[in-house]
């Protein structure tokens, strides 16, 4: 079995700590604009960050969504990360996933984008 | 892995599909936590440990991990379970709060408001009084 945590960046796996961290503080995960600025203070990926700490993605305005949700928002996928953070947790999204150019992502679709991210950008 | 540590035995069964999760998401994830912080070597913070033992396929964090995703899908799916009947039944008193109000408006008497022919209609009207009743869940 191939467990995607240990393929994730340090920068990002070191926000997702932090967010354990704040949760045992603060008795709830931190808001999605805390862990957006934790990822930039870490150069991690934003998206996959969203992802660890909350499920949630990045919407095609730039907003933090739910993963969980199926509705008219669509979550814009930027990097191979936010992949790999989504495989990570072993959750399906409900909403709908999309390339930065705007190709659709099935969920079927997850690993094989992950895997092969620089042909599938190119 | 120290099987005799109680948390990491149910989160090594758990990871291997053997046992249901007995403790919560948080307790596991703590515990990923707290192994980084026991294990952090010097001028290395917490966070920095637990991204090495994450990078290293560290099989205690991993099974942790996972045992707190299955953990939290159960309780997910719990949740939804339980919340079912309550939007079931939020809907049947919705739709009959609806048809209430359908047979207010068609009962309108000239000058009369929708609201007030609602009041005499429960006054006066049994299958109105019946539909009441439902409502409320009597």
């Amino acid at each position: 079995m191939i467990h995607y945590l240990g393929q994730l960046s340090p920068e990002v796996i070191r926000v997702y700590a932090a967010a354990l961290e704040h949760r045992r503080s603060f008795g709830e995960p931190p808001s999605a604009d805390v862990v957006r600025r934790l990822a930039r203070e870490e150069g991690a990926s934003e998206g996959a960050a969203l992802v660890l700490c909350r499920w949630e993605a990045l919407s095609e305005h730039g907003t933090a969504i739910s993963l969980a949700v199926a509705d008219r928002w669509r979550v814009i996928v930027h990097d191979r990360e936010t992949l790999l953070a989504i495989l990570a947790t072993e959750r399906l999204p409900r909403a709908t996933l999309r390339l930065f150019d705007g190709r659709g992502v099935p969920n079927r679709m997850i690993r094989t984008y992950a895997e092969g991210w620089a042909e599938a950008v190119r | 892995m120290n099987l005799s540590d109680p948390i990491m035995k149910s989160a090594h069964h758990v990871a291997l599909g053997e046992w249901a999760p007995c403790y919560t998401a948080s307790e596991y994830e703590d515990e990923m936590l707290s192994i980084a912080k026991r294990e952090a070597r010097a001028g290395e913070s917490p966070a920095a440990a637990f991204a090495r033992l994450c990078e290293e396929r560290d099989q205690r964090i991993e099974a942790l991990f996972l045992a707190a995703r299955k953990a939290d899908h159960d309780a997910r799916h719990d949740r939804e379970r339980d919340e079912r009947p309550t939007v079931e039944r939020l809907s049947v008193r919705a739709k009959l709060m609806a048809d209430m109000l359908a047979k207010a408006k068609r009962s309108r008497r000239t000058g009369e408001t929708e609201e007030q022919a609602f009041t005499r209609l429960l006054d006066s009207d049994p299958a109105m009084q019946n539909l009441y009743k439902q409502h409320l869940g009597r």
